[in-house]
């Protein structure tokens, strides 16, 4: 699992990466995308470019990426509207996941040294019926880069997303979200749900939504990994042990496995513990 | 009066000290309060040292499965606040049953290293049960007991055993008053004291973190971190702004956490605790369990919270 970090240059990532980029204007996501696939190019990975509008002004972001248009013609580089990509306008989180696990293996298949894409969902988090589906699908995508040689960085428009940008970026371990760097990420692994990083006041709405969200695309026992928790205060440990007790009231039972040294220091105010579940 | 609880009906909270000096003492007082609890269908709990149980077990014969607990104290004692919590909790099954109930309970730890602030807590326990159907009486065995242990937990009770029957304690003391006694003096923050204003939740931390980095206190950091990170919390949301000054007094770190909010007048604010209700306050509550000792002042230009944490020789 990727550990919390700060992103400040795309250029950085490399395969095994599940980042996250939030963007101000359509010149920065230019730049951030020329800069990604320019690497890549290098590297001699698969690039796969997917957003919003239609496929010339795709395209036309490129505009500054040398050799794109070879890049174009020998299929090193594809362009893809979103909704088109991903299923249609409704997403499916599940079978993205499997779609997106095809892609990396037939990268590889086709003698690609990887599979490098860029995806910018801003259309499905902008919308609330969609931005649902879209945080699961984030939470569990993370499989992809974890087990191919596969580099994903998810972009969103700040100015169309309203606060679910600061949800989505809590799920991945690398982002770049100038004005507000979440200090957690959350991420499914294996089916356990992984917490990392401080959780404090100041983001318990993304960690309260982020839950809710599991609550409802899950069932059964949810089994929650505390493990690298560096800081939990009462307002974080209130919303687990709330999310607790939501999920008691439909016959479901939260597991808190790892807890950290902070966990255990919160988890008592709210009689929470290991194993545990109220 | 023949009943062993004086005039108490079973509505609400009754505190009774009972201090002894011999086994035969202990057998007078507490087998027939416990016989008449048994005989008035309320639920009967036992929770003390290995001596005075055994000592009951031996009096009472089968008649101890009929208590509702019968349980050592030796393993009872974590801290003050989480000792009256866990008490709390225990009593959930109690108010479920809908009976009242009575408690032998002997405070045991009251002689271990710090055991003596439990009388704090028996003090704050006056208000926070006051409205259950429970009488608690308090073993405490001057054998083992030093004097001062002793008369503290009589200005904490209010009443006590006369020998006869039980009676109002002539020593028993307001807990706002008991804990203006004995909780630690304000001296005047001296002039090298670190200070700074945080008006910003996000500056919190990053600000702790950097004088805990150059503190005395070593091995529990985290500890003072999350306790100052609550008190400034709590003052930026009741007055948003929070002042915290930090200064050293020999082995003790001392952090101040004020603000120019309404004012918490509760001196035993932070002590009682918290409502099982989720949505209720906690952040005083943890901070004060988590320092080595506390207090809370207010005044008419706000609330100032002081938290001590011994350096690492002495904790």
């Amino acid at each position: 699992m990727t550990r919390l970090r700060a992103l400040a240059r795309a250029a950085q990532l490399s395969p095994g990466d599940h980042a996250s980029w939030v963007y101000d204007a359509p010149e920065q996501l230019r730049t951030v995308a020329t800069e990604y696939f320019a690497v890549g190019a290098a590297r001699g990975e698969r690039l796969v470019y997917v957003g919003g509008g239609d496929v010339e002004r795709l395209v036309d972001h490129l505009s500054g990426l040398a050799g794109r248009d070879r890049l174009l013609t020998d299929g090193q580089l594809s362009v893809h509207e979103v909704s088109s990509f991903y299923g249609g306008p409704s997403l499916d989180p599940r079978g993205q996941v499997t779609a997106m696990l095809q892609l990396a293996r037939a990268a590889a298949e086709e003698g690609w040294a990887g599979l490098r894409i860029l995806g910018d969902t801003s259309d499905y988090a902008a919308d609330p019926d969609r931005a649902d589906a879209l945080l699961e699908y984030e939470a569990s995508v993370g499989v992809v880069p974890a087990t191919t040689r596969t580099t994903a960085m998810c972009v969103f428009d700040r100015n169309r997303t309203q606060a679910t940008w600061r949800a989505l970026s809590a799920l991945h371990g690398l982002q770049h979200a100038p004005g507000w760097t979440p200090t957690f990420t959350l991420q499914v692994v294996d089916g356990t749900v992984v917490l990392a990083g401080e959780i404090d006041i100041g983001c318990v709405h993304e960690l309260r939504r982020l839950l809710r969200q599991l609550g409802s695309s899950t069932s059964g026992t949810l089994v929650l990994d505390l493990g690298e928790v560096g800081f939990i205060d009462v307002a974080g440990t209130r919303v687990l042990a709330t999310f607790a007790q939501l999920l008691a009231a439909t016959g479901r039972t939260l597991r808190f496995r790892n807890l950290s040294d902070a966990a255990r220091r919160t988890f008592p105010v709210f009689s929470l513990g290991e194993e545990q579940c109220r | 009066v023949s009943s062993t609880v004086g005039t108490w009906t079973g509505v609400k909270f009754a505190h009774e000290a009972f201090v002894f000096d011999s086994d035969d003492e202990v057998r007078a007082r507490v087998v027939p309060f416990v016989d008449e609890g048994l005989r008035r269908d309320e639920s009967v709990v036992v929770v003390a040292g290995d001596h005075v149980r055994n000592l009951l077990a031996e009096e009472l014969g089968g008649r101890t499965a009929e208590l509702t607990v019968f349980a050592p104290a030796e393993t009872f004692w974590h801290g003050g606040h989480q000792t009256l919590a866990t008490y709390r909790e225990s009593m959930e099954p109690l108010l479920a049953a809908q009976r009242p109930w009575r408690l032998v309970g002997e405070p045991i730890w009251l002689a271990t290293p710090g055991g003596d602030a439990w009388s704090r807590f028996e003090a704050v326990a006056n208000d926070a049960f006051a409205e259950f159907p429970y009488y608690s009486l308090c073993l405490h065995d001057r054998r083992r007991l030093a004097p001062a242990l002793v008369e503290a937990q009589l200005r904490v009770h209010p009443m006590m055993w006369d020998g006869d029957r039980p009676a109002l304690s002539a020593h028993y003391e307001s807990t706002d008053a008991y804990l203006a006694r004995v909780e630690p003096a304000r001296s005047a923050r001296p002039a090298d004291a670190r200070t700074v204003r945080i008006d910003q939740v996000e500056r919190a931390r990053p600000v702790l973190e950097e004088w805990l980095d150059t503190s005395t206190i070593t091995s529990r950091t985290g500890e003072a971190l999350l306790a100052v990170y609550e008190l400034v919390t709590n003052a930026l949301r009741v007055s948003g702004e929070a002042w915290v000054d930090e200064w050293v007094e020999g082995d003790t770190v001392l952090w101040q956490v004020r603000d120019r909010g309404p004012g918490l007048h509760d001196l035993a604010a932070g002590y009682a605790p918290p409502s099982l209700d989720l949505s209720s306050g906690r952040g005083l509550w943890l901070a004060r369990s988590l320092a080595d000792d506390s207090s809370v002042r207010a005044s008419a230009s706000g609330t100032a919270v002081l938290l001590l944490f011994r350096a690492d020789e002495a904790s």
